[in-house]
């Protein structure tokens, strides 16, 4: 089931083109990474989804229902983090959530705030004004406000800014739980992609308002070569041997480690040549993973 | 969703330090005017009435509450569209440039729906101010110098008797508070163009001040439009204090400002609805 | 001798007169006639209307309470705003003829249905205000019906005066005169928008008091006109 249907979208500020005649599709359940660097549109792309700016062309359906003006339900379906989250800063926590959900068209719950804050990890900063509030608190705070009135689809752009490792692994457990016990479709904008990478089951590159690439991360992954790092007893026999099959390049490291570029299905072939030849293969590592395949396409 | 709306807004606003600046302004004004006028305001009543004199023997309270208010709200009446624009400039601007629309947009709520509950919270906090000035300069002037008649030159020179002033000062308040929601209504039209808070605050007073100045000047071309420009309409709050009310130039002018609020909150609306929220 | 206006107007007075020509009424007899009837009257208080009516002035009827003490105290009493006009308040005739005065009989005149003599009134001393006064007077009645004066700082007015049952005391008087560049500090008390055209020069102000309910001779105490003592010149 779809949750979301990008057809042919295009938007323009001035002479820069931002958005590119798009084209992708959310499942329903996903968890949708956005990928792009700075200035590429995911950005413009989430606020095209959220009628925040309105479309030059094309078409946005979410849950069957088309985004305009018009149809104002179906922001209640959704929640979004834009950005750097902005609040009222002259007001507590508590209050921003509160006025938030009102927005929402629903009766602000103080248990369900106090327990939202406690989710973000706010709990003990729910009265406080957030002018005070660090760039951390605020990101937890911006997801909160995405979450807190139960929508279906959730779009964070940039979660983790600001946020430290335990952070980090704080908000990528949230959107996890989220997605598997709540059953809620997340689309994750990032361009860092070890953060996508770990937990986007599809994803959308996108470079220069265009979609360049689409699918799981396996399925992405599969047609690049990927470099493989390799540790063996015999360092110099290996990378002869390599050489030899036509793994190119093979770079010796320090110590008992290789470095060459294989296609993920030739692994156990490569695996397979080194011991024959009494070669002791004691690891294998692939060491990149989307990062240079990104860098490949932008 | 109205309702709440403006809950919302009201909310915000009286939560936020700037919203009682005018407020603070208006005390401390009215309560310096109160303490000069309690020190001097004889020998001011002898300066302006010092020819009269030579015709007449002026006898009673010419010092009294109502002629204070009178002189007071004369004087601050060019001052008061500052103290609105300060916070009505301010509420859809503001916003725009603390990229709080980003989260309050994403939500279920109308732009349109948005604006109109801006513009009422706006008309309740104007007809705070505006009760506000009228009680402190009625209320204080009255508490210290009492009540009496009060000479007003205003197409000729008017002695208002006491028993008649304080339904006039009401109803002068009343057309007052109309040309200060037309201020905040002309004031959301550059509010909604902008981003940050000080460009509407600077153009809408422009505006007042460009076009006081255009009706002042006894120029042909500028008398000729002078009956088109708002700022004179919104100056027949003083109309009140004639000798006798003329009602259709009152109503006259209530319309015209009527319809400058409705055309500007209509202008605001045209320009918010098609906005790109790109803060 | 100084050639003051007063000086003046009574060279050309005595230069076109020589003495009363026999069969003229004597002046002072008519106007000695006048104070007798008034002196009988030591003080009153009643109750008067005060009625502006000046082109660029707008005051509502007001009412006070006048005190009077023969020849000169005066005062009114009101808890509300008066506008009183300096000149021509009825009772200032006495002052006059109780100073050191000349007076010249100028014949007569038909106004209303009476004929009236025409005294001239020229003061001898530079106390009062008034530097040529005309009465005309009822001789039938003694009674002062017209005034018309001449001023040292306040110009030229006329004052008519009307009698009923409480005469010599007035019904009323109306007082007529020429408003002079009256300079007010417009933007001081309100907008600029007073009509200056009609304070020019030749406009022309009156000034009605309707008198009633007369209280003579009470023996009203000096002391009750020193309190914010208004004297009318």
């Amino acid at each position: 089931m779809t949750a979301l249907e990008v057809r042919d979208l295009y938007k323009s500020f001035g002479e820069i083109r931002a958005v590119d005649g798009l084209d992708f599709t959310v499942n329903r359940g996903d968890i949708y990474g956005l990928l792009g660097v700075n200035g590429s549109g995911k950005s413009t792309t989430i606020r095209l989804l959220l009628h925040l700016i309105a479309p030059d062309r094309g078409r946005m359906v979410i849950s069957g229902i088309p985004v305009n003006g018009r149809n104002l339900e179906l922001r209640r379906k959704m929640g979004a983090l834009i950005e750097r989250p902005d609040f009222y800063n002259y007001l507590s926590a508590y209050k921003n959530l509160e006025i938030l959900l009102k927005y929402s068209g629903l009766r602000p719950d103080r248990r369900l705030i106090r327990e939202t804050l406690q989710r973000v990890g706010l709990e003990k900063f729910g009265d406080k004004k957030v002018r005070i509030f660090s760039q951390g608190m605020r990101q937890r705070l911006g997801i909160a406000q995405a979450m807190i009135h139960d929508p279906e689809l959730i779009i964070l752009d940039e979660p983790a800014n600001g946020l430290d490792p335990h952070g980090m692994v704080d908000i990528r457990n949230l959107i996890l739980r989220l997605n598997r016990e709540y059953g809620k479709t997340i689309i994750l904008s990032s361009h860092m992609l070890r953060e996508i990478e770990m937990i986007a089951n599809r994803m959308l590159i996108i470079d220069g308002g265009k979609a360049v690439a689409e699918g799981t991360v396996s399925e992405l992954l599969q047609s690049y070569e990927s470099r493989l790092r390799l540790q063996v007893s015999d360092v110099n026999k290996a990378c002869a041997l390599l050489e030899e099959a036509g793994y190119e390049p093979v770079e010796p490291t320090d110590g008992n480690e290789i470095r060459c570029r294989v296609k993920v299905e030739e692994v156990p072939a490569v695996t397979r040549l080194l011991v024959e030849k009494n070669i002791s293969v004691y690891a294998v590592v692939p060491e990149k993973s989307l990062e240079e395949y990104f860098i490949s396409l932008t | 969703m109205m309702g709440i709306l403006i809950h919302i807004e009201l909310e915000k606003l009286f939560r936020r330090g700037r919203s009682y600046i005018p407020v603070l302004a208006v005390l401390v004004i009215i309560g310096v005017i109160q303490v000069g006028m309690m020190l001097d305001g004889v020998s001011l009543i002898d300066f302006v009435s010092e020819n009269l004199q030579e015709v007449f023997i002026l006898e009673g309270n010419l010092l009294n509450g109502y002629l204070i208010a009178f002189i007071s709200i004369n004087g601050l009446w060019i001052h008061v569209p500052i103290l609105v624009v300060i916070v009505t400039g301010d509420m859809i601007s503001g916003e725009a440039g603390a990229g709080t629309f980003r989260m309050v947009l994403s939500r279920p709520v109308s732009r349109t729906r948005l604006i109109l509950a801006k513009f009422l919270t706006a008309m309740v906090y104007v007809a705070m101010l505006v009760a506000l000035l009228a009680v402190l300069s009625l209320g204080l002037g009255i508490l210290f110098f009492g009540k009496g008649d009060i000479i007003v030159m205003f197409e000729s020179i008017n002695i208002l008797p006491e028993e008649i002033l304080m339904g006039r000062f009401l109803m002068a308040f009343l057309f007052g508070m109309l040309g200060m929601w037309l201020v905040a209504a002309l004031s959301f039209v550059f509010s909604a163009l902008a981003e940050n808070s000080l460009s509407p605050i600077i153009l809408t007073m422009a505006i007042i001040i460009l076009f006081t100045i255009v009706s002042g000047f006894e120029i042909n071309i500028f008398q000729t439009i002078r009956p088109y420009l708002f700022t004179t309409h919104m100056n027949n709050w003083q109309s009140f204090f004639d000798f006798e009310l003329d009602w259709n130039r009152i109503g006259r002018s209530a319309g015209v400002l009527v319809l400058h609020i409705l055309a500007f909150i209509a202008a605001t609306l045209v320009i918010f609805r098609k906005k790109d929220i790109t803060t | 001798m100084k050639l003051t206006l007063r000086n003046i107007a009574l060279i050309f007075l005595l230069s076109g007169f020589t003495a009363p020509a026999s069969g003229e009424p004597d002046p002072e007899a008519i106007l000695e006639a006048v104070k007798s009837r008034f002196r009988t009257i030591v003080d009153f208080t009643a109750e008067v209307v005060i009625e502006i009516n000046v082109d660029f002035i707008n005051i509502p009827d007001k009412s006070a309470r006048l005190i009077y003490k023969y020849p000169n105290k005066l005062k009114f009493k009101s808890g509300s705003f008066l506008m009183i006009p300096r000149k021509g308040i009825g009772f200032s005739v006495f002052e006059l003829l109780e100073s050191d005065y000349s007076a010249i009989y100028a014949g007569t005149e038909d106004r209303d249905g009476r004929q009236l003599d025409r005294i001239k009134v020229i003061p001898l001393s530079d106390k009062p205000d008034i530097v040529l006064a005309t009465l005309f007077i009822d001789a039938g009645d003694s009674l002062v019906r017209y005034m018309e004066a001449t001023t040292r700082k306040s110009g030229f007015f006329t004052t008519e005066f009307a009698y009923g049952e409480d005469a010599p005391l007035p019904e009323s008087n109306t007082i007529r005169f020429e408003v002079e560049k009256i300079r007010l500090p417009l933007k001081f008390m309100g907008g600029t928008t007073v009509d200056k055209s009609k304070m020019k020069e030749g406009a022309v102000g009156e000034i009605i008091l309707r008198y009633g309910g007369y209280e003579i001779n009470r023996g009203l105490e000096d002391k009750l006109f020193e309190e914010d003592s208004v004297r009318v010149d």
